[in-house]
């Protein structure tokens, strides 16, 4: 069952330098009750899809084009403003941003930002929202007295939890976490995943998890999609991406991180990301890519189909 | 290896022998290091007379470095690793402690000058934490440190070329041909290139690869021989990190330099470093050759940051990370008695007849295999 469906989206930002191009013709689908990662370095337009998904992108950026589609029907890029607030954020999707610990409000408590949530969407009396808080707080492993704290008395770790607990508040079939581990240490960060990994199969949602850390992306998704320059590259299940990666950005992204349990080379991609306000013709990698053809230079790869879930935009598979 | 928390006055000129004799031929030698930030009291705490607070960032750390090694100083954020390593370049005054290094002929020479020979020298080795500032300009030329963040470590409103000239400026060194000559070397030194193109640049106009790559420039362009690069590549990209780690090896080999590496990525301290000590709030708990370390952890605190990486590898996601380890870091503040990641600490759990040991004493860095060395009372029991 898909839960989101992207269609060709496309969000730029108008700034005086020009048109920012930040994401440009993106499509994947998020399964129901599976994790689906999205990975790209700095700049690639990963977090302005998530952004572009609750409608939350920062002005000057707005959504041009392409649909995002909840359940098949519901198009989230022509509702307005109201109906998303109203209807999606946090009811149907909620969002771990990056640095969460920075995200909550340092001169409320914790128990009194997630009651708000849960008294403006649900409704709830001002007891009840403090009752299903301290719950909410102890299912991500916290103690629920921690409603009274304020953020500054919190560690990162607790932070983040306290973050992941409001973005529960409402049951969302979708959480989108964006960079949810990047500010935090190894131990903590290992906790945050696998608090993820439980809470996933305890309430069976959906998670895009958005991050520029390989490591972390094998940890929880199950399909994952590479961005390069506002476009995604390849889209294939979590083993074929790692184990048989064939776009040419994709193998070098794979071979440049060291690895822990052995010592192997790793390589660099030379150059660097383009700028999108002017990004190049053709294939936008191809000043990259150690195998660029004529044919990248002018014209721009199509998606295809190489195995049964496996998409590329490569002229070498065109 | 005493590991006393009390101030230590320099050492005397038989005990700094004994430490060159116990393992010759080290360019850096770092004994019982301490470093406290001291916090302001409160109006109450003045008038009551409490002593002040500290925060005991670098609280007793030992360890030697070898020439033409990179010594990798890994741990999470706020062990203290940072600190140690502008102690070591005197960016900061050491609270306490002995560094001794060795300097070429022509900085040993300098040094003596400056100093009218008042700067003891032990076998050719300097204390660095005990020289005064005022002596310590000769040694700037040898020891550099290249910093985290690359934006912030270059003078925004300086050319690359200007930035380059000015430790060539500050310590007098060539007419201003030869200076431009240097910065042009420096350049190609780190594949800047063509360098005319990169000398009239402002630092925004280059990406953080390449800025960093003038931030090695800067400390290469006297001559050093010592290298303190804190997390060098944790703010590049990844696709772009490979590139800066193979330049500063080729580096080390062109100029026969010594690196002290601090990092927090274990995969990356592996890939480059050739041994590396594991730092826990303010000391070393391990510190052994880097395979060694991150193959056969000893320390239970190494192992529990070992297991917490996630590796790429997809299959990863069908379990749960299994860490070794309880609760959180404590403040730098209030330090635990004894171990003090006796708190944290499973394999306590596991031998409740340590508890007395490891609650109340602490355990001293030994070596318990030839260069392999550890800080835990229940390895040196087994």
């Amino acid at each position: 069952m898909v839960l989101l469906d992207v269609r060709n989206l496309r969000t730029y930002f108008f700034t005086f330098r020009g048109v920012v191009k930040a994401v440009d013709g993106v499509s994947f689908k998020v399964e129901k009750g599976k994790t689906f990662g999205l990975a790209g370095e700095s700049g690639c337009g990963k977090s302005t899809t998530a952004y572009s998904i609750i409608k939350l992108v920062p002005p000057p950026g707005r959504i041009v084009g392409g649909q995002i589609l909840l359940d098949g029907k519901t198009d989230i890029v022509k509702m307005s403003e109201e109906e998303v607030r109203r209807k999606v954020r946090w009811k149907r999707i909620s969002m771990v941003f990056q640095g969460a610990m920075n995200a909550l409000n340092p001169v409320y408590t914790i128990g009194k930002q997630i009651c708000e949530v849960l008294t403006y969407h649900a409704g709830m009396t001002k007891h009840e929202a403090l009752e299903r808080a301290k719950e909410l707080l102890k299912m991500v492993g916290l103690e629920p007295d921690i409603v009274k704290r304020y953020p500054h008395e919190l560690s990162g770790g607790m932070k983040q939890r306290a973050f992941i607990a409001m973005a529960l508040a409402l049951n969302p079939d979708l959480i989108i976490c964006d960079e949810p581990t990047t500010a935090l240490d190894v131990v903590v960060q290992a906790q945050i995943l696998n608090l993820l990994k439980q809470l996933q199969e305890k309430f069976k949602m959906s998670i895009i998890i958005i991050t520029h850390d390989l490591g972390v992306i094998a940890e929880l998704a199950d399909d994952i999609a590479i961005m390069y320059a506002g476009k995604i590259v390849e889209k294939a299940p979590s083993e074929k991406i790692f184990l048989e990666p064939a776009h040419p950005y994709t193998r070098g992204l794979i071979s440049s991180v060291p690895r822990l349990t052995k010592r192997v080379e790793i390589t660099w991609i030379p150059g660097l990301p383009p700028d999108l306000a002017n990004p190049p013709s053709g294939c936008r990698f191809h000043p990259r890519c150690k195998e660029a053809m004529d044919i990248c230079k002018k014209e721009e790869p199509p998606i295809v189909k190489i195995g049964p879930d496996h998409e590329v935009a490569c002229w070498l598979y065109g | 290896m005493g590991m006393g928390r009390e101030k230590a006055a320099a050492l005397g000129p038989e005990a700094i022998e004994e430490i060159i004799s116990a393992k010759p031929g080290r360019i850096m030698y770092v004994r019982n290091l301490v470093k406290y930030f001291f916090l302001r009291r409160g109006i109450i705490e003045f008038l009551t007379g409490k002593p002040p607070r500290s925060v005991k960032a670098v609280d007793g750390v030992s360890f030697d470095v070898k020439p033409k090694e990179i010594f990798g100083l890994a741990g999470e954020s706020g062990c203290g690793k940072t600190t140690t390593g502008k102690v070591i370049t005197r960016l900061y005054d050491p609270t306490a402690g002995t560094i001794l290094y060795k300097p070429s002929k022509e900085i040993l020479a300098a040094l003596e000058d400056i100093s009218g020979g008042r700067i003891r020298v032990y076998d050719g080795y300097v204390d660095i934490a005990s020289i005064p500032r005022k002596w310590l300009k000769p040694l700037r030329r040898e020891i550099q440190m290249i910093f985290q963040d690359p934006y912030g470590a270059l003078n925004p409103r300086m050319r690359v070329g200007d930035i380059l000239e000015e430790p060539l400026l500050v310590h007098g060194i060539g007419s201003p041909e030869e200076r431009k000559e240097a910065v042009l070397k420096a350049l190609e030194d780190v594949r800047l290139v063509p360098p005319e193109e990169f000398i009239g640049r402002y630092p925004h106009m280059l990406s953080g690869g390449q800025r960093q790559r003038v931030a090695i420039a800067r400390a290469l362009i006297l001559g050093a021989k010592f290298v303190v690069a804190d997390e060098p590549v944790s703010m590049i990209d990844v696709s772009l990190r490979a590139e800066l780690l193979k330049l500063m090896m080729s580096l080390r080999d062109r100029f026969g330099l010594t690196y002290l590496f601090i990092t927090h990525d274990l995969a990356v301290a592996r890939y480059l470093c050739d041994r590396i000590a594991i730092m826990y709030l303010g000391k070393i708990v391990e510190i052994g050759n880097a395979d060694d370390v991150i193959d056969n952890p000893l320390h239970p605190y190494t192992e529990a940051l070992i297991s917490a990486i996630p590796e790429p590898d997809p299959s990863n996601r069908a379990r749960l990370r299994k860490v070794p380890i309880k609760g959180e870091v404590p403040s730098a503040v209030f330090v635990p008695s004894g171990c003090r990641f006796h708190p944290r600490c499973v394999v306590l759990d596991e031998h409740p007849e340590l508890r007395e040991k490891c609650c109340k004493e602490e355990p001293p860095l030994v070596e318990v295999k030839p260069e392999r060395y550890v800080a835990c009372w229940y390895v040196m029991k087994k």
